[in-house]
Order: structure tokens, then C-alpha cells, then sequence
């Protein structure tokens, strides 16, 4: 018979390859249902471009307010960062609401060698890898309806998987805390949706009142979606980039550490 | 040659009493010299107190390798709350733990790594299926995916699932889920098996088979801690066992040795249809060494049945039923606490 340590990938815990053991978790779950999740990952693109870039393009193209640009190729890097921000989302609202409430997921994990930071970075690394499926998809759908305009296109999915992990923590930390599932509707009615209306998806930021123009500016969609735009469209975001990247990395490390207590909160027996 | 559980079973109740269950255990005990080192677990004082509430009330506890320890109490006593504390995933509020040889506040991630953990509820993914629902928990462990798969074909073989490995969880039944947390707690070949009730809920064709392979468990020399609060299965499968009620262990010794100490070898039930059990007393007073008056019964504690039986006719009580027994766990329970163990 081997001995444990023989067939153990890492018997240090020092590692840090626990994340990813539960990532593998989620990752199994998903294998029976990423044909669809690809499938409407182009559809959704290919619909949003068609719908509102080709149609209600067809009245604002060449509008100053957006610097001259065709209008598709304006809301198409808006659509990439608030698309990957909202599949992120959408997966820590309901499957982690569940995780420890309705299933015994994060039970389970819980009694084997897996620490309440393996089992949240776990979930959220599987958050951003849907992200990531979601952007790279609507990269492609871009580059087919010519929509890169920059040599720094590319960088719009760099863009996207930042908006993604700027939101993750918080998203968490809220499903985690909720006292009854009728708050996630909240969540996702008053919460992201409004974050993707406001963010200067599909207007640009100074269409909006003066008055609540520092919604956006603390919201971290709207910082993903201009250094997105800025990529593709190869022009400079409206503030310093490296402004726009501090927002999104405070909201990350933040977001990190309130859904890491909400989870110590929710686990601790 | 591997002998059944039922042979085994059919030994020890031919063995005079005491007999069969001794000469097991001190092959499984270690020495008192090495026993401190050879403890898989070690509670000094161990508590767990939710608020006002104290769950645990300063317990002592050593299991040494290979034994099969038992938690024996009703519902509340303190078992799953002192379970998830050797589970490394609940942290005493006070007290010393240690297992495994590591310190239970300290070292959960590494000590978790080397149990066998069957919790009260079966937490398995409803959404896998059996295979997957191993490979997956093999992966928490850090174990290669082909290792993880030999091993949970092996495991699904043990418990008899092989034939359902592909199916999913959703569409097994009871005594097949507890089937499969079992395997799966073995998955990462644990020193150590946690079992907390492991039969509750389940019919006695599904209880006898998980009896069956926790048996085997035993043979193969895995040291198996359990709760439970059928004192048949606490019998069936217990080296040795603490009888906790409220928090505090109330009793402890091996099966044989607690009905020895706390209650007579026999015991007569008695039932009777009209009188009042309180007057009945009074008349039963003497016929043995102890007269418990329970709503429905009433138990005469004493070393020779058959005699009791006869004191009872001569003093001309007519019950509507006489049952002479051997004395059981559950008489311990009830001399120990005043209550019965399931309600």
C-alpha cells in the first residue's frame, strides 16, 4: 500500500493550494452546464450589439457627447466590463446564499483540511474564472464585428476581470450575511443593476447630473468600464489610470476582507 | 480469515459475560507506558459554552489506537458539540485538546487532514454523482486525481455501491447515503473515523450493514470514535464509552464493566393493566435489589431473574406481562440519569 504523503500533491499547507482544490469543486459542478453558459456568452454580445449598438446607434453615431465614435464600438467595452462584473456577481449571490444554508457544500469542506480562507478564495477564484470565460467570448465577438480600434485592445479583458474582482468581496460578503433570500432580488435589482446603469455603459459619465456623478466615481464598474473603453478605443480614461486602478484594488481588498468575516461569522459553531 | 460481524456477535453472546469482550480489548489496548503516546485523542477539561448556554462542561477523554470509543446520551448531551470539537472544526472554549499527537487550536487544517470525518447530516453534493462525490472530497485532501480514483472505486467496493457509482445522489436512500459518507471519510485513508450517529434514521437492514463495514473498519485496526444514543448499537460496536448526559460524562468503561458497575446482571419488566404503578411498588418492595417505577413499566433490578419472577407471583401480583433480561446500557442510562435515552 503508498503512503499518504506519496500520492498527497501538497502535504504542506504552506502552499496555498487549498483555493484551488475548492475551486475544482465548483469547477465540476459547472462541467454539466458550461455548453450553455458559452453559448449564451456569445449570445448575449452578439444581442447587445445588434439591439442597442446597431439600433440606437443608428440615432446617436458621430454624437459629440461620446467624442465622435461609432456608438457600438463605444458601449461594446462598456458591455465587456459590466457583462464580466455581472456574471461574477450573479454567480456569489444565490450559489453562495445556498452554499451554506440550503446545500452542505461548505460543510463538507469544512471537515476536511480546506481553511475558511481556502473555502472563500476558492469560490471566488471560480466567480472570476467565469468572468473570464464571459470576457474573453465578448472579446471575440468585438474583434469579429471590428470593434478594436487599439493595438491595446487586450488589455479591455485585464479591464473586465478587474471590475470583476474589484465586486466579488462585497457581493459575498452581502449573500453571505443576508437574513433571507428575498434580499438578494434587493441586491440584484438595486444593486447591480443600477451599478451597470450608472456606470457610464452606455452614455458617457458626464450625461449624467452633476449631482450624482460621485455614484460613479465610487463605483467600481464605472472604473473597469472606462479603462475597458480606453483600451479598445485606444484613447485616455477620464481620470489617471492609476486612479481608476487604486479605486478597484481598494474595493478588492476590501471586499476581500468583509466577505472573509462574514464567512468566519457564518461558519463559527 | 475475517470473521463476519455477526459471527462475532453470535461469540460474545455465547461467551460468558465479560469474557469475549476482555480478551479483544486488551489486544487492542496498549500498554499503560505507551499509552500516552499512542492516544489518537486527549481531552483535559475540554468546554464549549454558546453564550449562557455551556454545551460541553469540562469532559476527560483519551482514545488510544485502534480502539472503538463510544459517546452514549440522549439528544443534547454534549456528543455533536464534543465531536465537532475533535473534528478540529468547532474550537473549545476551554480546556486542552489534542489529536493525533497535534494541538486541536493550533493544528485543525493539518489534524483534519488525517480524519475520517461522517457527520450527523450527510453532507454530499446532491448534484454529483457517487464517483465524483469521492474524487471531489479526495481533491480537498490534495490526492491526485488517479490515486483519488483507484481509491473511491476501492471505497464504493467496500460499501457496496459499486453498481451505483455513476447514479446521483439524489436518487439513494438513506442506509446508501450513510453508505457513501462513509466512504467518503475514508478517502483519504484516515488514522482516525469520526462517526457522529451513524445509524440514525436508518431501517435495521440498512443499521446492520453500516454495523457490518464500521466492523471491518475496526479489524483493520482504524480507531473509530462514535456517537450514538442506541445503547445496542453503543454495544454492537464499543470498546469503550463514556455515558454523557447534560455536558458532563456521567459514566465510563467498556459495556460490560458499566452494567457491572452500575446496575444488576438481570433485570425483570413487569406491566401491569389496572393498578396504579405506585401502589405496585410498595408490594414489589423487597423482591429486588432495586424496584425503578417507570409511566409504563416497572423494572426489578436483580442478579437472578428467575427467583425475582417467583417472589413477584408469591406474593400474588398478576402482571400482564413478565420480561426477564439481561441487563442492558439503557438500564445504565436510566440509573444514571433518572430518564431514558430515546423519548
Amino acid at each position: 500500500m503508498t503512503t499518504v504523503s506519496e500520492n498527497v500533491e501538497s502535504p504542506s499547507r504552506a502552499t496555498g493550494s487549498g483555493a484551488l482544490h475548492a475551486f475544482e469543486h465548483w469547477l465540476l459542478n459547472y462541467r454539466r452546464t458550461w455548453h450553455g453558459s458559452v453559448f449564451s456568452g456569445f449570445l448575449l454580445p452578439l444581442l447587445f450589439i445588434l439591439g442597442l449598438g446597431m439600433a440606437v446607434g443608428g440615432y446617436v453615431n458621430g454624437s459629440d457627447a461620446i467624442g465622435g465614435a461609432d456608438y457600438v464600438a463605444f458601449i461594446a467595452p462598456g458591455l465587456l466590463a459590466s457583462t464580466a462584473f455581472q456574471i461574477a456577481t450573479g454567480e456569489l449571490t444565490w450559489p453562495v446564499y445556498a452554499a451554506t444554508r440550503w446545500g452542505s457544500q461548505y460543510k463538507a469542506m469544512q471537515a476536511s483540511p480546506l481553511t475558511n480562507d481556502d473555502i472563500l478564495n476558492g469560490h471566488l477564484l471560480y466567480a472570476l474564472f467565469r468572468a473570464a470565460v464571459s470576457a474573453v467570448v465578448f472579446f471575440l465577438v468585438m474583434a469579429a464585428f471590428g470593434l478594436l480600434d487599439s493595438p491595446l485592445a487586450p488589455l479591455a479583458i485585464l479591464a473586465a476581470m478587474l471590475t470583476a474582482l474589484a465586486s466579488i468581496g462585497a457581493v459575498y460578503a452581502i449573500s453571505m450575511s443576508v437574513k433571507n433570500e428575498s434580499a438578494l432580488s434587493i441586491v440584484h435589482r438595486f444593486g447591480i443593476l443600477p451599478l451597470t446603469l450608472f456606470s457610464a455603459v452606455f452614455f458617457p459619465l458626464d450625461q449624467l447630473p452633476l449631482a450624482i456623478r460621485p455614484l460613479a466615481w465610487i463605483s467600481p464598474v464605472w472604473h473597469g468600464v472606462e479603462l475597458s473603453r480606453a483600451s479598445t478605443l485606444g484613447v485616455a480614461p477620464p481620470w489617471p489610470w492609476l486612479a481608476h486602478l487604486a479605486v478597484l484594488v481598494v474595493w478588492a481588498v476590501g471586499g476581500w476582507m468583509f466577505a472573509r468575516a462574514a464567512l468566519a461569522k457564518r461558519l463559527k459553531v | 480469515m475475517i470473521r463476519t460481524f455477526r459471527a462475532a456477535r453470535r461469540e460474545r453472546r455465547a461467551a460468558p459475560p465479560g469474557n469475549g469482550r476482555r480478551i479483544r480489548l486488551d489486544s487492542v489496548t496498549p500498554p499503560l507506558y505507551r499509552r500516552r503516546v499512542q492516544d489518537m485523542i486527549s481531552a483535559r477539561g475540554l468546554i464549549k459554552r454558546y453564550g449562557d448556554h455551556t454545551a460541553v462542561d469540562g469532559i476527560d477523554i483519551n482514545v488510544p489506537k485502534g480502539q472503538a470509543f463510544g459517546f452514549l446520551g440522549p439528544n443534547g448531551a454534549g456528543k455533536s458539540t464534543t465531536m465537532r470539537m475533535i473534528g478540529c472544526v468547532s474550537p473549545p472554549t476551554a480546556g486542552e485538546l489534542r489529536i493525533l499527537g497535534m494541538d486541536a487550536a493550533t493544528d485543525g487544517a493539518r489534524i483534519r487532514a488525517r480524519l475520517g470525518v461522517v457527520p450527523q447530516d450527510d453532507t454530499l453534493d446532491t448534484e454529483l454523482n457517487l464517483l465524483e462525490n469521492l474524487v471531489i472530497y479526495a481533491r480537498y485532501f490534495g490526492i491526485r486525481y488517479k490515486v483519488a480514483r483507484e481509491r473511491a472505486r476501492e471505497l464504493l467496493d467496500f460499501v457496496q455501491l459499486s453498481d451505483r457509482a455513476e447514479s446521483k445522489v439524489e436518487d439513494l436512500s438513506g442506509g446508501m447515503r450513510r453508505r457513501l459518507t462513509i466512504a467518503r471519510s475514508l478517502i483519504n485513508e484516515p488514522e482516525l473515523v469520526m462517526l457522529d450517529e451513524p445509524t440514525t434514521g436508518l431501517d435495521p437492514q440498512a443499521r446492520h450493514l453500516v454495523w457490518e463495514r464500521l466492523f471491518r473498519l475496526k479489524q483493520r485496526g482504524v480507531t473509530l470514535v462514535l456517537t450514538t444514543h442506541y445503547m445496542d448499537e453503543a454495544e454492537q460496536l464499543c470498546d469503550r464509552l463514556v455515558v454523557m448526559d447534560g455536558g458532563r460524562i456521567a459514566a465510563e468503561g467498556t459495556p460490560r464493566q458499566l452494567i457491572e458497575a452500575h446496575v444488576t446482571r438481570e433485570v425483570v419488566e413487569l406491566r401491569f393493566n389496572t393498578e396504579d404503578h405506585g401502589t405496585i411498588a410498595e408490594k414489589l418492595d423487597g423482591t429486588a435489589q432495586r424496584v425503578e417505577v417507570l409511566p409504563d413499566r416497572v423494572l426489578l433490578y436483580t442478579d437472578d431473574g428467575e427467583s425475582t419472577v417467583a417472589e413477584v407471583h408469591g406474593r400474588g401480583l398478576q402482571p400482564a406481562s413478565v420480561l426477564e433480561r439481561r441487563a442492558t446500557l439503557e438500564d445504565v442510562f436510566l440509573r444514571l440519569t433518572g430518564r431514558t435515552l430515546v423519548d
